[in-house]
């Protein structure tokens, strides 16, 4: 017993005499606070405004007339400012946040020139309104996940490759040998998402492939962007959250690194399954399918990873924001990986094609997944940028249940409102407009699942501001915050 | 272009892709990534945040947690 208490004394760094270690690591965490800070912000407050635009694209599905006389509120407008809103500002500043701040942790490096990067950060948000703004005023494309205007997209992607290029120069400069799973994650997405964001826009807006080359670049793109760029950036935190709080290894980190060889090597030919039935070659939409059913995979073992790992603490799980939010995430990635492999297949496609049950799918992945793990993260990283403790321990429950209770209802309206749909239009004896009447009760479903979404990125909000402007300057007079305390058991023990 | 050709250039930047994704493979393993994983699981954990402790608690928990947590191991 003594043997195993004088381990964890030894683990202890309030006895250890290692502080240039200490100091280093703070250091690391410095370097990247204010541009954390500015991702962080910026995708908090693009949250909000994708929110509000999810509501009204909800409540126009059932209700047309509401806001219909304003032609930029009109439904394919807000509908598309939410998607770009929420993937291009939401998502991917939370990612840039989390990505670089997990990179520069575990490279044991400090993040190079934040100047650059914060001005590239500035310019991607200011491109991003720019091109929402683009959207609601009518300059909008036809290409879904691409509908802002051409004329920023140059912007986009300067600023973008500014971000980017410091996650890859602090892998360069990384101080130690090893290359953990989830930097090969973060590292394999900075460069792919650059890759698929350029050739989907020279192939279909500046050098445009003819017909329906189109739609399958389109498809590639959308199905990566989520697949390439949110998915590894996701698993990437999660493979990096849930050891980190259980202070305990990954079940089995031969099987993680498997796990990312084969989505890098099996996810990029996955897109295709979204034209299964369409004009183009038979040979590629099997070759689609096939690499959907391939990516079974690495879904399960990531799958066995995460839930083993969790497995017999779930007490820990709720004594942890952070893990609350990420086995959220983590239990819907496996659901929602699996689920897409069956959607890939032709009979099962023949239902769900062209219905609620694909949206459905869509804020599966983004958002039970993706999102549910950037809330995590964030809960996780902020105490550490700032030096301070969340505010209220109430507004962080208040929103993960009403955002897991809200997406679970989700969830629930559009796969089975969709499944009933698809049945009903494969059915020659139900007229087209009794098939739409049908999926009148689960819209409404679905929008009384997006208000309680909101009440629960309100409540995320307030606690957020209030961390990050109610104590300004009150820093380290009180000391650090009792969740960065190490757990000595002396001295604040009672 | 014809669609043929569009075709293969799409093939070309797909198995370009594949391609790249086996030369990080190859390099991870002639660097020795994939030696000593249980080394590598640990990787994560440093003098700060060390292995073995909880290191995230919704705020002013953690003193319940650890009070609790020693009495455990005090009586053990």
């Amino acid at each position: 017993m003594s043997a195993f208490a004088s381990f964890f004394t030894s683990l202890n760094p309030y006895t250890a005499s290692d502080m240039a270690v200490r100091e280093k690591l703070s250091a690391i965490d410095r370097s990247m606070k204010w541009p954390a800070l500015l991702f962080i912000v910026s995708g908090v407050l693009w949250l909000l405004a994708g929110t509000v635009f999810a509501l009204l694209t909800a409540i126009k599905a059932t209700n047309p007339d509401f806001f219909g006389s304003y032609e930029w509120l009109t439904f394919g407008r807000v509908r598309s400012a939410h998607l770009n809103a929420m993937i291009y500002g939401w998502s991917n500043n939370a990612a840039f946040a989390v990505g670089l701040w997990i990179m520069a942790r575990l490279c044991r490096t400090e993040i190079r020139h934040v100047g650059l990067l914060i001005i590239a950060g500035i310019f991607w948000n200011i491109a991003i309104t720019i091109g929402i703004v683009g959207i609601l005023i009518g300059d909008m494309t036809s290409v879904e996940w691409l509908e802002m205007p051409s004329y920023i997209v140059p912007l986009l992607a300067l600023s973008y490759a500014l971000i980017g290029v410091w996650g890859i120069i602090a892998f360069r400069f990384r101080q130690t040998g090893h290359v953990y799973v989830s930097q090969w994650y973060i590292l394999a997405a900075l460069f792919w998402f650059p890759w698929l964001y350029t050739i989907a826009q020279i192939m279909i807006f500046y050098e445009p492939a003819r017909g329906t080359v189109q739609a399958l670049t389109n498809w590639w793109f959308a199905h990566n962007v989520l697949g390439l760029w949110l998915t590894p950036m996701g698993l990437a935190a999660a493979y990096y959250f849930i050891p980190k709080v259980l202070g305990k290894p990954i079940h089995s980190y031969y099987l993680s690194v498997l796990g990312f060889w084969t989505l890098a090597l099996f996810y990029n030919w996955a897109g295709v399954h979204h034209l299964i039935g369409g004009p183009i070659p038979a040979w590629a939409i099997s070759a689609g399918i096939v690499a959907s059913l391939m990516m079974v995979i690495p879904v399960v073992i990531t799958a066995i990873n995460h839930h083993m790992t969790v497995l017999g603490n779930f007490r820990k799980v709720f004594i942890s924001p952070t893990l609350l939010f990420i086995v959220f995430g983590a239990v819907s990635y496996t659901l929602v990986s699996l689920m897409g492999s069956t959607m890939a297949l032709r009979s099962v496609n023949e239902v769900t094609h062209f219905t609620h049950f694909t949206v459905g799918h869509a804020h599966h992945g983004v958002y039970a997944f993706f999102t549910m793990i950037m809330f995590g993260s964030i809960y996780f990283i902020m105490p550490r940028l700032l030096y301070r403790e969340w505010p209220s321990s109430a507004l962080i429950k208040c929103h993960f249940w009403f955002c897991a209770i809200g997406i679970t209802i989700m969830l629930v309206a559009l796969h089975v409102g969709g499944w009933i749909q698809g049945m009903q239009m494969n059915n020659p004896d139900i007229p087209f407009l009794d098939t739409v009447r049908a999926t009148i009760p689960w819209l409404h479903m679905r929008s009384v699942s997006g208000m309680l979404l909101a009440i629960g990125h309100i409540a995320f909000a307030i606690n957020f501001f209030w961390m990050v402007f109610a104590r300004y300057g009150r820093e380290d007079t009180e000391g650090v915050p009792t969740l960065l305390k190490p757990e000595t058991g002396e001295g604040d023990a009672s | 272009m014809e669609f043929s050709s569009y075709i293969i250039l799409g093939f070309a930047m797909a198995a370009l892709f594949f391609a790249s994704a086996v030369w990080a493979l190859n390099w991870a393993i002639k660097n020795g990534q994939m030696k000593n994983l249980d080394e590598g699981a640990k990787s994560i954990f440093d003098d700060e945040e060390p292995m073995g402790f909880q290191t995230d608690f919704f705020p002013g928990q953690s003193h319940r947690v650890i009070s609790k947590k020693n009495k455990g191991k005090a009586t053990s």
